[in-house]
């Protein structure tokens, strides 16, 4: 029967993403799981370790700075850049004449290449004669030890990280234009003002989107700096103040050829992200509970 | 042109029958008319015909041939959809011919036989046009030169007209049936719209609730319906409908009198309602009949309707009064609302349904 | 408030913002206008004078960039229309087959999304070095294959469910196969998402800087992110010359989405980012 014909078809424009994905994620994605109990430098066959990796890994002073690097960043950057590409969407999302540009000068700091951003922001942060810190100076403000300084420099690893924030703002905007108009006219007939009306309206109706947001980026700032602390800080100021995991993992695997070591690494990144994740639905759904309309 | 039947056609949806048992068989040219009212199948009924839908039981003959198990393109069946469903990005030439394109027929006479269906339908001049450029009728037209381009054994039509404005749709109805005329065509005709029906159709089918009512000439669903339903249906405004009583000097019906017809008992131990369309009910200023009250006054040209209410104003008890009819009344009778009237049922002209099974047990004359 | 001040008020906090985030680009550019040797500046300046151009040309000849230019072309070239089909074919299957199929897949799908890259970094790489296939661009193209990201094929799946029914079904009267459908009325009646996918396609593809790190080791087969890198270790401090390099690492993908930006950050309409 034809029928089957068209399912023949169907099977065959699937195929390439179907493989793509089997191929490219879900076996490396087990692949990592089982490395992760082995020692393997990709020249000897790979020995068996079992759990002697995250032993290791428990014992080992870098990995839990780094891990605890990467909570710190995730804990700062996804919530300004929530906030961030939430506040923007709320000041862009009327038409006016220029919205078009404005909205996509927000926008163009997330197209910039992974490797120019990071260059371009290694001049902008020079303590010394970067614009940044010049034009502070000038004006009388203090000039923060970008690079040198523990804090300012994890400081400016999340500034990198949020001024990149046009996918998020992408989706918020996406979301606030889909909120019909008439229930802001039925509020403003209520006579609410301005935080009433975010608090019932916009920020409710927003909520599930922005969680799932928040939860993509998570995921992704976990991943985010490993550009900037390869390129920007180099992991410093020492010791390992930006190191973050994925350098460690990075650093372990490809420069010191300890490939289980950092399979388990990257298992220790999988769970801890996916716990966070987990902890924010949950937050997330006691909110939406308590929320009584 | 072929024959298309339907032969125990069973239509499942989990625990919903949208199609229950259909025996119907449409003639060679024939224009069957499928009407009914929202769920009553007919759309699916349609679809079964193209191939859109899988049948649970019974089979499809198009031309004698049993092609259930076929898909729509081996059918030779052309389709109108509701929407038109014409593809917005193509011109209206290539929209005719989308099915000799993908058939790979030659270009010159892919293009003969697309111009020969524009302008059967009436719509040559503008086979370079977008869909959008064009409005609800052009659109329509267009539709069915693309059916038309392929020369099927039979045309499917779901609801062309519902989208159409009245003015419009009244003019598509002719020329469809001057379409329908000089193809001889075979065509499956669905919707929602009594009228549509009774004009058009060679035959009538009319369902309710995935089963067959009656199949028959628009004349025979009209004058002799087999049930309450299609009597209702059937006609607008619809057939004032009246419980039948027993009272102490006979049965009435409101506030009719009921004789029985000459030769025949009247039907033991059934409830009964009496039907009469409202063109049969004889209203006076101050004429024989029961009188009644206007309730309503509705003016459409050269007919007037009016909503009554049997009885005197004042109602008297037990005289079966309080009921509402609608009767039509031609150009000459304009009474006031509240004003009281006659209306009279004259013999003949009242038909007798079983009230719990809807059966016509007589017919009027 | 009359409508002068209530157009300034409106325009000001987003025309500062807009400011805000151009501002680092425009340093860029101005940065790799200095002269390189001179001693580095005191205070902030705008524009530096004098405006040299001279880092460009200097940084052509460090490194080879018109040779890392060509090199990201042909990956480009190669990922891009692979990127569309196999996502757009992906996206159409998915849209063509039975609610509940179709909705395992979206599953699969949004979870393949949420894969951090960092996770799979090391077992692809041991799988493509089994292969043989380290220190060539096969595994840059490679993830052409799934759409380069599952979020493309997503895009394509609900820009297709969002035709009409019976389009698709006069389509199936005519006899149309699915590719033909594809071919013929779906992918025309998408043009603007499937202009987006290449671009955002591109963009991906021209700044991806992680794979070609861990794959690539002959300087020859670099591609433009790494040829930056390459730069900037060269002359760590010669902050001119490798801003000229990022500007000339930028300018493609900012002029790609110059051009997208249309279908999305103007045309937006309440029927969410993919109307038209």
């Amino acid at each position: 029967m034809i029928r089957d014909r068209e399912r023949r078809d169907l099977a065959v424009m699937l195929a390439p993403y179907l493989v793509g994905l089997a191929a490219l994620v879900v076996v490396p994605g087990a692949v990592t799981f089982a490395l992760s109990l082995f020692d393997y430098d990709l020249i000897r066959p790979a020995t068996f370790a079992g759990l002697d990796n995250f032993r290791e890994l428990a014992r080992d002073a870098v990995f839990r700075t780094s891990l605890r690097n990467s909570l710190h960043f995730v804990l700062f950057a996804v919530p300004v850049r929530l906030a961030g590409a939430v506040t923007l969407a709320l000041l862009l999302h009327r038409r006016f004449r220029g919205v078009g540009a404005y909205r996509t000068a927000a926008y163009l700091p997330t197209v910039v290449p992974d490797v120019a951003y990071a260059l371009l922001w290694l001049w902008l942060f020079n303590p010394l004669y970067g614009p940044l810190n010049l034009t502070l100076g000038a004006l009388g403000l203090p000039q923060p030890p970008w690079f040198t300084g523990l804090g300012a420099t994890q400081a400016a690893v999340i500034i990198m990280s949020v001024f990149q924030l046009g996918e998020g703002f992408l989706v918020a905007l996406a979301t606030r234009q889909e909120i019909p108009g008439e229930l802001y006219e039925l509020i403003s007939v209520e006579g609410a003002g301005p935080w009433a009306t975010f608090r019932r309206i916009t920020l409710p109706l927003m909520a599930p989107t922005l969680a799932l947001l928040a939860a993509r980026d998570v995921i992704f700032s976990f991943q985010a700096t490993f550009v900037p602390a390869l390129i920007v800080t180099g992991g410093g100021p020492p010791p390992y103040a930006t190191t973050y995991l994925p350098l460690f993992i990075y650093t372990n695997g490809f420069q010191y050829l300890r490939y289980g070591y950092a399979a388990a690494a990257t298992v220790c990144m999988i769970l801890v992200t996916a716990y966070i994740v987990l902890l924010q639905y949950r937050m997330v759904r006691r909110w939406r509970e308590s929320f009584v309309v | 042109m072929a024959t298309l039947a339907f032969q125990g056609i069973r239509k499942q949806y989990g625990e919903t029958v949208a199609l229950d048992r259909l025996d119907l068989d449409v003639a060679d040219g024939e224009l069957m008319v499928v009407v009914g009212p929202s769920g009553s199948g007919k759309t699916t009924a349609l679809r079964v015909a193209a191939g859109l839908e899988r049948v649970t039981a019974g089979a499809v003959r198009i031309g004698g041939r049993d092609v259930t198990r076929l898909p729509p393109v081996a059918r030779e069946v052309a389709m109108v959809f509701q929407s038109y469903a014409l593809f917005p990005h193509l011109s209206v030439g290539d929209n005719i011919g989308i099915g000799l394109a993908v058939r790979r027929v030659p270009k010159r006479e892919a293009a003969e036989r697309v111009r020969a269906a524009a302008e059967l339908v009436g719509c040559a001049g503008q086979l370079d046009r977008r869909p959008f450029q064009l409005s609800g009728g052009e659109r329509q037209r267009v539709a069915l030169a693309r059916a038309l381009v392929r020369e099927p054994a039979a045309f499917l039509l779901d609801e062309p007209l519902s989208n159409l404005d009245a003015q419009l749709r009244v003019q598509m109805r002719a020329e469809l049936q001057r379409l329908h005329r000089r193809l001889g065509a075979t065509m499956l005709y669905v919707t929602h719209d009594q009228v549509e029906a009774l004009t058009m159709g060679d035959r009538v089918a009319v369902l309710r609730d995935g089963a067959l009512q009656q199949v028959g000439p628009p004349d025979e669903i009209y004058r002799r319906p087999a049930n309450r339903f299609v009597a209702g249906f059937v006609g607008s405004p619809a057939m004032n409908l009246l419980p039948v009583v027993t009272a102490a000097d006979g049965l009435r019906a409101g506030p009719f009198p009921l004789e029985p017809p000459p030769g025949s008992p009247w039907p033991a131990g059934r409830r009964l309602e009496l039907g009469v369309r409202p063109e049969h009910l004889r209203v006076t200023v101050d004429g024989p009949g029961v009188p009644a009250e206007v309730q309503v006054v509705e003016m459409a040209g050269h007919e007037t309707y009016l909503h009554l209410t049997l009885g005197a104003p004042g109602h008297e008890a037990g005289s079966g009064s309080g009921q509402a009819v609608v009767a039509r009344v031609g150009d000459g009778l304009r009474p006031a609302v509240g004003s009281s009237v006659r209306v009279e049922l004259p013999r003949g002209h009242a038909y007798l349904f079983d009230a719990d099974s809807g059966e016509t047990l007589v017919q009027a004359t | 408030m009359s409508t002068a001040s209530r157009t300034a008020w409106r325009h000001l906090p987003a025309l500062l913002v807009a400011v805000g985030f151009v501002a680092p680009l425009v340093f860029m550019v101005t940065g790799s206008l200095r002269q390189a040797g001179l001693p580095p500046p005191r205070s902030p300046e705008l524009l530096p004078s004098p405006v040299a151009f001279g880092n460009y040309p200097r940084a052509f000849e460090l490194v080879d960039i018109p040779r890392y230019t060509l090199n990201s072309l042909v990956v480009v070239a190669a990922a891009v229309p692979l990127t569309v089909l196999c996502a757009s074919w992906a996206g159409f299957a998915m849209s063509r087959l039975p609610r509940r199929s179709a909705g395992a897949l979206v599953a699969v799908s949004l979870v393949a999304l949420m894969v951090p890259l960092t996770a799979l970094l090391v077992s692809r790489f041991a799988m493509f070095r089994i292969l043989r296939l380290t220190d060539t661009w096969w595994p840059l193209i490679a993830p052409s294959l799934m759409g380069t990201s599952p979020f493309y094929v997503l895009l394509f799946y609900w820009s297709f469910r969002r035709l009409p029914a019976e389009l698709f079904e006069a389509c199936r009267l005519e006899g149309m196969r699915p590719l033909a459908v594809w071919r013929r009325v779906a992918m025309p009646l998408v043009r603007p998402v499937a202009v987006a996918v290449a671009v955002f396609a591109f963009v991906d593809t021209w700044s991806n800087f992680l794979d070609p790190l861990v794959y690539l080791f002959d300087e020859r087969k670099f591609t433009v992110p790494l040829g930056l890198r390459a730069l900037s270790t060269l002359d760590p401090n010669n902050y001119p010359l490798f801003l000229a390099g990022a500007v000339t690492a930028t300018a493609p993908v900012i002029g790609a989405l110059l051009y997208v930006q249309r279908f999305f950050l103007q045309e937006f309409r309440g029927s969410g980012w993919l109307g038209r």
